[in-house]
């Protein structure tokens, strides 16, 4: 129980002690900064992000329908734009249709088997381009402290939840430490592009993979110890600031998601 | 004084482990797609570029196994994996057989307590054949599979694939993926030993 001690002066003027009892809500009570714990522009339930995550990844990699590919990539655009300017979107939103449109273009116009091939690939690659949008929007707008708190509400036990939050947190920072490692050892006149790799495998993997696990290790040990302190070894139930709710955006979403699954398995074709 | 075979030493899941199975699975799963990623320049070099990082990921898991010697690490790898795997579109058998796959790894490195440099190489190279799960459809409806590749990629594409990969071709191709996971894990040995032992980390 939260108390708070005030000092109050009685009617002939003489310090007295009150005691009030604190009722505000956790957020309030824990101080947080203005924008901590509150829920930021386009606010989804991770649970809502995780569920519109596996239906576009199984519309667009089932090659059966390009209509319901095309507005898989349309929602993933809409979600995108709330939280990346503009301008990102742009690149992303005109990008992937033209990557698509030309290998199509290619296909149209020059009918050789081997042309052919490469435009399917090419296809399938900027199908693949909409699912790592979807992942990628999943991943930049959760919290990991949401993520947490979504799994364990799911009711997924913490032993299979939390090597998969910690995953997905911690590949973004495997990506920075590969980039640092990399310009590092190019300052040290070793090139770590493709083709060293091929020629002399094993320094390569060497100077690339020991410094990037020595790292790897340190951080871990950073961040096993940090989530210690956060209270990541208690067995009681959490208590979450953000408080996970079901929205009217949800729902949105959530309809979009079954507009996709039905225009997909009506086999209604635009194109 | 320790009682012989009580179990107060002995390791088990605690949530420190969990959080470092979290760390390496996500260094695994980069160093994976990033091979795999070779594979769109050309479709034939996704198997050069899944070899690359059967190689890397030796290393990775060698100290891996080293750092956390439970008998669920090779498990929950192997399971946050398919995890990633179905999320990316891949077939849902994958969350059957990495997991089991990763539990036999399990097995086979617990046998010698993790530090038997032998026995987690074999736990490695078995874990290896989980590449095989997205090819797990060719083995039960083979023609479904590619009927459906041919409504959409083309009939070139699926006949050539087909030619390509058949069965016999996957049994080949998992022999070649355990044999490659028995050099990874030598050469993550060899790294273990050349670096990290005398760093004190292993």
């Amino acid at each position: 129980m939260n108390v708070k001690l005030l000092q109050k002066e009685d009617c002939a003027g003489r310090d007295i002690a009150a005691i009030k009892l604190d009722s505000r809500k956790v957020s309030d009570r824990l101080n947080l900064s203005p924008g901590e714990g509150k829920k930021s522009g386009f606010w989804l339930d991770p649970r809502s992000k995780m569920l519109t995550l596996l239906v576009v990844n199984i519309i667009v990699f089932q090659l059966d329908s390009q209509t319901a590919a095309i507005a898989a990539f349309a929602l993933v655009c809409l979600l995108i734009a709330t939280i990346v300017p503009l301008t990102d979107l742009l690149k992303y939103a005109c990008g992937v249709p033209i990557l698509a449109l030309s290998f199509w273009g290619l296909n149209w116009i020059v009918p050789n088997p081997i042309i052919g091939l490469a435009a399917m690939v090419g296809i399938w690659l900027s199908r693949f381009t909409i699912s790592l949008g979807i992942a990628y929007y999943v991943i930049k707008s959760t919290q990991v402290s949401e993520f947490t708190a979504a799994l364990h509400l799911l009711h997924i036990s913490k032993t299979i939840a939390i090597p998969f939050a910690v995953m997905l947190r911690f590949i973004p920072t495997v990506v920075t430490e590969m980039k640092a490692i990399t310009e590092a050892m190019r300052l040290r006149r070793i090139s770590t592009s493709v083709r060293s790799i091929i020629v002399h495998p094993a320094q390569t993997t060497e100077f690339l993979v020991v410094p990037l696990l020595a790292s790897i290790t340190r951080i871990g040990d950073d961040l096993a110890a940090s989530a210690m302190l956060r209270g990541l070894a208690r067995t009681n139930p959490p208590s979450s600031i953000t408080t996970l709710k079901f929205s009217w955006r949800d729902a949105l979403v959530l309809l979009t998601c079954v507009g996709l699954v039905s225009m997909r398995y009506s086999g209604w074709e635009l194109v | 004084m320790a009682i012989k075979g009580s179990s107060a030493g002995a390791p088990s899941i605690n949530p420190r482990y969990l959080i470092q199975i979290g760390v390496f699975s996500a260094v695994y799963f980069v160093v994976c797609f990033v091979g795999g990623m070779l594979g769109f320049l050309n479709p034939l070099m996704m198997f050069v570029g899944f070899a690359i990082s059967i190689l890397i990921n030796g290393t990775v898991i060698m100290l891996y196994l080293y750092k956390t010697p439970i008998v669920g690490a090779m498990t929950l790898l192997g399971f946050v994996l398919a995890m990633m795997m179905v999320a990316t579109g891949h077939p849902w058998v994958s969350l059957i057989i990495s997991p089991l796959l990763g539990f036999s790894a399990d097995v086979i490195a617990w046998s010698g307590k993790f530090r038997s440099r032998v026995r987690n190489i074999l736990g490695y190279a078995v874990m290896t054949l989980w590449y095989l799960g997205p090819f797990y459809p060719i083995f039960t409806n083979t023609d479904a599979y590619f009927a459906d590749m041919a409504k959409q990629m083309g009939q070139e594409y699926a006949s050539a694939t087909q030619a390509l990969v058949t069965p016999s071709f996957l049994v080949v191709w998992g022999i070649v993926l355990f044999i490659l996971g028995i050099c990874g894990g030598w050469l993550g040995t060899v790294m273990l030993r050349k670096h990290f032992v005398r760093a004190g980390i292993a």
